[in-house]
């Protein structure tokens, strides 16, 4: 606060002040304790005035006064200041002893960078994306090697799916485990809220780290075999006494850079004409617009977003300080897609008081949540590619103003409705009321003693919880084209419309203890080793009904749509854990962990035990390289290690046997009374474990004082009893699909991260990130018996058209989601033959035997590249990432190519571009090979350009008794960016970026404008 | 002492984690979700228990028509029971052609299907879930010793009946299937294969326990929606009728013996058409309603009981709706607002009408012989039947019009009036009788008399039985469902159709129930 007022002060007193203008020249040697220091900076405190020392360390300065604070700092050493009256000649830096021993967060505790025996990345706030983000994830993207981190979509709140390395599972979670702040948080979004780490508001975030290999992640055991991310946020400073305020506020733009290539009104009569005649009834349906419907349902959407933070200490002596701080986040997001807006506060509160002669360390993490959501109808989407353009969106003697889709009758009942139809996709967003509320907050406390008298113990405890409540409305008015669509609400040639009801808690509570003992004997022998215990409950409840909303009488039978009802589930781990570490002259380390999992989702099976063990040599501490100057770390490292998995992502009772009560929708009559029918479930009671095996050999290296870092990492993955949804024998269970343990999944990779400091000098600052990641995941057993040669695998990848038709597949052998298809046969001038496919099997039939396995949606490589240009107070930074080797099943195509489609059932489809070229007249080829297209793709994800300024308005303030004292000032900057830049790919639809590679009309990611300016007092 | 103090402190921790430990053994706490053991101390829940078994038949999930379906690896409206039984039985033969664009449904119809067709799946597998749950109901009544259920040994009863009619569509369909039976566990060890012969004989011994004993209600004597002896004499009378096929030994003599019991017991319906509209609940010869022809039936109702198979497919797929053309079928005539357009009659089957036959519910404002399967419009021609409809006998509007009132007439007398006249045919039972019963029939259509052979017995059962789940089974009988001798429009996958394999007469077992099950061998050919 002092700070702030006297900067007050300093603002009021500038026009009276008068500033002294001196001149005074400061010049020495920089040294360090091998000899002269090249590049290091010698700057005056609180300007831009600066110099870098030359061959021999030398540097001349010349400086405003005498009582200038001149500073001197190179990369790998401390930072050190002098009155510029006071400058030494010789200067001698000393190594930065908290720069060499980086501390590193990893599971149950901290260990050193230099100590690290597993792959881990680090990623720092400054490296990351800027820009809108509402999810602290996407600020990942192209970070780490091997992190695939892909957006949602765009709609606001949508949530991001994460790979480390591929994906470990078939049908269980593949999702990495999320740890923020020591608790781990459930990744399940909640109703109302789609992205589960929504919670963390991405401005609070200090640092990432991803635990990549079995070593690292496997004290985690449960829910980390698909590797760990770690999110600190940021904290009070122990160091700095004084209270900081940091605001920013930023204003952005959005807007849809591409639209699906559909045919536009004229386009469209043409075609029609030539297909059907202009004489025809197909014809006779089209009208005389042309609207452009994916212009009509998206806009321009403008998002605004504002942080404040504060941060400070309490408390100033041994026995007792607490840094604190205090942030509050307000985003105001509108969608590109007309409704979608989303509204979310966050609070974040972070106390770290030391008791006890730093004794009792707590750790208390409080955020909070609150998110208001107008969901669009994303059907919206699609519905604007394939909706008559012909049409006008409004029509007076419409259904509520719009046009739509009817018999001809006249008359605005369910009976004239033409039902088989598309939906007016703007009646469809503005017809509908989708509103939700959702709450959360997470908060632990960690309780970190170090024994009196045995210092070299401590015992950690750590409360977490995680709570959060949703609710939420969807209303249908009646007699919208939406509620005559629906056929449950359909009576009597009136359509009900309809009201649903929902609303969400979750509970999620979390205990762990440990114990740590670390100590280094005779100097050398360093010794840390760790016992612990965890707990945690996941408890889910959900309620959830829909009513007719056309004032039906509660007491009539068909009142309810939806039954009120009420969901709940819980389920529980326990873990007992324990790590050895041990280094002998910080030169040779060796990591071994064990853990045992217990999960309450198995029966019999219930508890696994994961081991770990690592390796590495720290060939820098070596003697040869201990005073290299070129080599300034060089470390090896092996691992071998088992994870477990039991998210099978089926409920919490997969293993046994329930019964469970039907809905009101399927009742059974005997006689004249309704019964309520009781299903029994499916259940396996020998589910078991999942179990993940991962070697992982990897080299980290640093030359010329770090200006070059990097590692390399190659690594193999072996899950064996997958936890499959897979067909079992008939008659044998209470279902035909079972989740059992069966099948076997393998990833290899390798891994690249390079970071580079090419230029350093006192006005000029280049720094460089890359990384690169090859992954190759294959499926190398599939059935409990030897497989049959007619086994195709399991049906995977759902499209849109016709229905239940599938489009990827689960082969032994082949990647997992491998695009099953046929082999498109083409004519003399390249275009598709209708039906023709090649018969691969030469048994002179076409048929379901001569489809193939043809790529998959993962990408082969993945890169990302980060950059970021500083000159004096200008700063241009980018952030970009490629993927090689990933396709894409263009459903938009397959499903808007069939030209018998323009006109079925009375009412007219949109077809794509390539409709006519195709010239597809019966049969829509939903599987051939044409559709699956290459979608590598370079993405230019955000630049940034951004003017800092120090010292605004800083000066000397002259004193009541006519002594000057020098002020700071305001600091702070103002920045421009552009996310979702450019992106370079062949692939022809609107976006190649798709999880699970089928483009099925997903809400477009838009390209945002963004104006923020960021201020610290 | 410190050193007791954590000693102290470890032991407590341990005795505290170990405590927690027993937190993994969890029970449900979902309001709708019980135990086994807590469920089945009442004869309510047993009641329950018994529904699902009928439901299962009748819709395709139990949370509504679009939940999450009993069956899984296809879509929930086709994975329905009756829908995959017309599909079947009807989409396969000369009755009718399906123009969607679905997966490999095509196939069924062209006779071109192979062990991964996923139509032939969801027959495969409801027949099973089926059988499951009734083995489920049996076991656990058996197992109970409660108070209060007075009803134990009539429920095992109805489950054992439903089981028959399942394994009755398991031998028709598949020939050579795993067997399991109330003995087997919950588990995911397969049965072993049991021949069609062998099968027949337990199923001939089954269905001759349930008749003999007196805990199953005597034809006709029990509430609407559920099973009686009516239903195991019909499905012992199929077994018989096709006994020559299914066990390589003619039992027609014993077929036309039990026809004539069940002819004794359910009288025809006056009107044909009431047999198949919203209200035809009226026309089941159970107790509750008190009317005559339905033996047995899958009840359907717009509010209650909803499904994309059973009826509301039969309805709903059989419109036609095209602008081109100018015409379009007025579907309020069958009750309900927009229809899928998908079902078209081929004209070979059309062509076996008399214009004046009351069984003629056809729409005809198209071509009626099929030459495309899906044209450039999306459609068939081919005319589009209207005898299953969502309208009240009287024609007034059934409850509600997105899904039918109307029920699946699962087995009829009409059925055991043309069984007994095909025995009489074939030389194994009274021809007066025989004859008599054909007419009576046929009368009831407003059609004169018919030449008692077996050509005509054959297109008579197609006149009167067409989309009720019987028609490949009687050309199979007739040796014309894969011959050559008789084709219609695109059988084999051509428009003038031609013969194709043998091995069509059964359908192969379902690739994945292959792999999952060592002990299985596939039908021959496939």
């Amino acid at each position: 606060m002092k700070r702030i007022l006297t900067a007050i002060a300093v603002l009021l007193a500038a026009c009276v002040t008068v500033l002294a203008q001196g001149e005074y020249q400061v010049k020495g040697v920089v040294v360090d304790a091998m000899g002269p220091v090249i590049g290091a900076t010698v700057v005056e405190q609180g300007t831009s005035n600066g110099t870098t020392t030359g061959l021999d360390g030398d540097y001349l300065l010349k400086v405003s006064s005498a009582n200038a604070m001149i500073e001197i700092s190179c990369i790998g050493y401390a930072t050190q200041a002098f009155k510029a009256s006071e400058v030494p000649a010789v200067i001698t830096l000393s190594e930065d002893a908290e720069f060499l021993d980086e501390v590193v967060v990893i599971g149950y505790g901290t260990v050193k960078k230099g100590d690290m025996t597993g792959s881990v990345s680090t990623v720092k706030a400054d490296q990351l994306n800027k820009g809108v983000a509402v999810s602290p994830t996407s600020l990942l993207q192209g970070k780490s090697a091997g992190v695939v981190v892909t957006s949602g979509s765009g709609a606001p709140g949508s949530a991001n799916t994460i790979r480390i390395r591929g994906g470990s599972s078939l049908n269980a979670n593949n999702n990495p485990l999320i740890v923020i702040d020591g608790l781990p948080i459930s990744e399940v979004g909640v109703s109302g809220m789609e992205d589960p780490l929504a919670t963390i508001n991405p401005a609070d975030i200090e640092s990432f780290t991803v635990l990549k290999d079995a070593s690292a992640t496997a004290i985690f055991g449960s829910r980390a075999s698909n590797g760990v991310i770690i999110i600190t946020t940021k904290k009070g400073s122990k160091h700095d006494n004084a209270i900081h305020l940091n605001f920013d506020a930023t204003a952005s733009l959005s807007q849809n850079t591409r639209y699906v290539d559909v045919l536009t009104g004229d386009e469209l009569r043409a075609l029609m004409a030539k297909q059907y005649g202009t004489d025809s009834g197909a014809y006779a349906l089209l009208g005389n617009a042309n609207t452009d419907w994916q212009k009509e349902v998206f806009q321009l959407a403008r998002t605004l977003e504002s942080n404040v933070s504060l941060s400070g200490k309490l408390g100033k002596t041994e026995k007792f300080y607490m840094p604190w701080r205090l942030s509050l986040g307000i985003h105001d997001q509108n969608g590109t897609l007309k409704t979608s807006k989303l509204t979310r506060e966050t609070l974040a509160l972070a106390l770290t008081p030391t008791l006890l002669n730093e004794h009792l360390t707590v750790n208390l993490n409080a955020k909070a949540m609150n998110i208001d959501n107008r969901f669009a109808d994303t059907g919206a989407v699609g519905g604007a590619v394939k909706y008559d353009p012909t049409k006008p969106v409004r029509d007076p003697d419409g259904l509520n103003g719009y046009s739509w889709w009817n018999n001809g009758r006249g008359t605005f009942t369910v009976d004239n409705c033409n039902t088989m139809a598309g939906l007016n996709p703007v009646a469809l967003l503005n017809d509908k009321v989708d509103v939700a509320n959702a709450k959360r907050f997470v908060g632990n406390s960690q309780f970190d003693y170090k024994i009196h008298g045995f210092e070299d113990l401590r015992v950690n405890l750590n409360l977490g919880i995680d709570y959060s409540k949703s609710k939420g409305s969807v209303d249908v008015a009646p007699d919208s084209e939406q509620a005559m669509h629906s056929t449950a609400q359909q009576a009597n040639n009136h359509a009900s419309g309809s009201h649903n009801n929902y609303s969400q808690i979750r509970n999620d509570q979390t205990l762990e203890v440990y114990a740590d003992y670390s100590h280094t004997f005779a100097g050398k022998h360093f010794v840390d080793a760790m016992a612990g215990y965890s707990w945690s409950h996941y408890y889910n409840e959900s309620y959830s009904e829909t009513f007719k909303a056309d004032g039906t009488d509660p007491s009539d039978p068909s009142y309810y749509l939806s039954n009120p009802r009420t969901f709940k589930t819980e389920y529980f781990l326990v873990s007992f854990f324990g790590r050895l570490n041990y280094s002998f002259d910080n030169r040779y380390l060796i990591t071994g962990t064990i853990r045992r999992d217990g999960t309450s989702r198995f029966a019999n099976n219930k508890w696994g035990l994961f081991p770990s063990v690592a390796a590495s040599w720290n060939a820098k501490n070596e003697k040869f390289l201990r005073d290299s100057r070129v080599v300034s770390a060089l470390k090896l490292r092996a691992s071998w290690g088992q994870t477990g998995q039991q998210d099978l992502q089926a409920g919490n009772y997969p293993s046994i046997a329930t019964y469970t009560y039907n809905t009101n929708a399927c009742m059974f009559p005997f006689g004249t009374s309704y019964i309520t029918p009781l299903t029994p479930d499916g259940y396996n009671a020998d589910l078991k474990w999942e179990t993940t095996t991962t070697i992982n050999v990897g080299l980290d290296w640093g030359f010329l004082s770090d200006r070059i870092t990097g590692s390399v990492d190659v690594y193999q993955r072996d899950t064996k009893d997958l936890l499959n949804w897979t067909p079992i024998a008939a008659g044998a269970n209470l279902t035909n699909y079972l989740n059992a343990n069966i099948g076997n999944l393998r990833n290899r990779g390798v891994e690249v991260e390079l970071n580079l400091i090419p230029i350093e000098t006192n006005n000029w600052s280049w720094k460089l990130g890359m990384n690169a990641a090859y992954n190759k995941t294959v499926i190398t057993r599939l059935t409990s018996d030897d497989e049959r040669e007619d086994y195709h695998g399991v049906d995977t990848g759902g499209i849109s058209g016709g229905v239940g038709n599938n489009i990827q597949v689960h082969q032994t052998g082949q990647a997992p989601n491998s695009f099953y298809v046929y082999k498109q046969v083409y004519d003399v001038n390249g275009n598709p033959i209708e039906g023709a496919y090649a018969d691969l099997n030469n048994d002179g039939v076409v048929d379901a035997k001569d489809k193939y396995c043809f790529h998959k949606a993962a990408p082969d490589w993945t890169f990302g590249l980060n950059t970021q240009l500083t000159w004096k107070n200008w700063t241009l930074a980018a952030s970009a990432h490629a993927n090689i080797g990933n396709y894409v099943y263009n459903n938009v195509m397959s499903d808007c190519d069939l030209l018998s489609d323009l006109s079925t059932n009375s009412f007219v489809n949109n077809r794509y571009s390539t409709a006519e070229k195709h010239n597809f007249q019966n049969y829509a080829q939903y599987w051939s090979d044409m559709y699956v297209t290459d979608a590598s793709f370079f993405k230019l994800d955000n630049v940034t350009l951004q003017y800092s300024f120090s010292n605004l308005l800083d000066g000397y303030y002259v004193n009541g008794d006519g002594s000057k004292t020098y002020n700071k000032g305001l600091n702070g900057s103002i920045f421009f960016t552009v996310n979702n830049v450019a992106c370079i790919t062949g692939y022809k639809g609107i976006d190649p970026e798709i999880f699970g590679g089928i483009d099925n009309n997903m809400y477009p990611r838009p390209r945002t404008y963004i104006l923020g300016v960021k201020l610290n007092f | 002492m410190k050193t007791l103090k954590y000693i102290a402190i470890a032991v407590a921790t341990v005795f505290a984690a170990a405590s927690c430990v027993k937190d993994l053994d969890v029970t449900p706490i979902d309001p709708n979700v019980e135990l086994p053991e807590n469920v089945l101390n009442n004869q309510e829940a047993f009641t329950s228990l018994l529904a699902k078994c009928y439901q299962g038949l009748a819709s395709s999930s139990s949370a509504g028509e679009s939940g999450d379906p009993d069956i899984h690896g296809v879509d929930g409206g086709f994975g329905q029971y009756l829908r995959a039984v017309v599909n079947m039985q009807e989409l396969s033969t000369d009755v009718m052609t399906c123009c969607w664009n679905d997966g490999n449904l095509f196939d069924i119809h062209n006779m071109t299907w192979n062990a991964s067709n996923e139509f032939i799946l969801s027959m495969y597998y409801r027949i099973f879930y089926q059988i499951s749950l009734c083995n489920e109901f049996i076991r656990q009544s058996q197992k109970t010793t409660i108070a209060g259920y007075d009803l134990k040994d009539q429920y095992i009863a109805e489950a054992r009946a439903l089981r028959l009619l399942s394994w009755y569509h398991a031998i028709d369909m598949f020939g050579n299937v795993p067997f399991c039976d109330e003995t087997n566990t919950v588990g995911s060890t397969g049965g072993n294969q049991i021949l069609r012969a062998d099968l027949f004989n337990w199923m001939e011994k089954e269905a001759g326990e349930l008749l003999s004993s007196s805990v199953l209600p005597e034809p006709g004597m029990n509430e609407y929606g559920r099973a009686d002896k009516g239903l195991v004499q019909m499905i012992l009378a199929k077994l018989y009728l096709n006994a020559e096929i299914w066990k390589g030994v003619p039992m027609y003599d014993k077929c036309a013996a039990l026809c004539e019991t069940i002819i004794g017991e359910y009288p025809l319906h006056g009107t044909y058409k009431d047999l198949f509209c919203a209200d035809n609940h009226l026309c089941s010869a159970n107790t509750t309603y008190g009317g005559d022809e339905i033996i047995f039936l899958s009840p359907q109702d717009g509010n209650m009981l909803r499904s994309y198979g059973s009826t509301n497919f039969l309805v709903f797929a059989s419109t036609w709706s095209n602008a081109d053309a100018g015409i379009n079928m007025d579907v309020t005539e069958i009750g309900i607002s927009s229809g899928w357009s998908g079902l078209s009659l081929t004209g070979t089957f059309t062509s076996k009408f008399d214009d004046t036959d009351a069984r003629a519910l056809f729409y005809k404002g198209v071509p009626q012989y099929i030459d495309y399967l899906r044209n450039d419009i999306g459609a068939s021609n081919g005319w589009k039947p209207m005898k299953f409809t969502n309208v009240n006998h009287d024609g007034s509007p059934a409850q509600a019009q997105g899904f039918v009132d109307t029920d699946f007439p699962i087995f009829r007398s009409a059925d055991a009036y043309l069984m007994y006249a095909e025995c009489a045919a074939r030389g194994s039972a009274d021809a007066t009788l025989g004859q008599n019963y054909l007419n009576a029939v046929r009368n009831r259509a407003g059609m004169g008399t018919l030449a008692l052979n077996l050509p005509n017995v054959l297109d008579e059962r197609a006149r009167e039985l067409y989309m009720e789940g019987h028609r490949r089974q009687d050309l199979i009988r007739f040796g014309l469902y894969t011959s050559a001798d008789y084709v219609w429009e695109f059988k084999g996958g051509v428009q003038a159709g031609e013969g194709v394999d043998a091995k069509y007469n059964l359908f192969p077992i379902t690739v994945g129930d292959l792999n999952a099950n060592g002990n299985l061998t596939q039908n021959p050919g496939y």
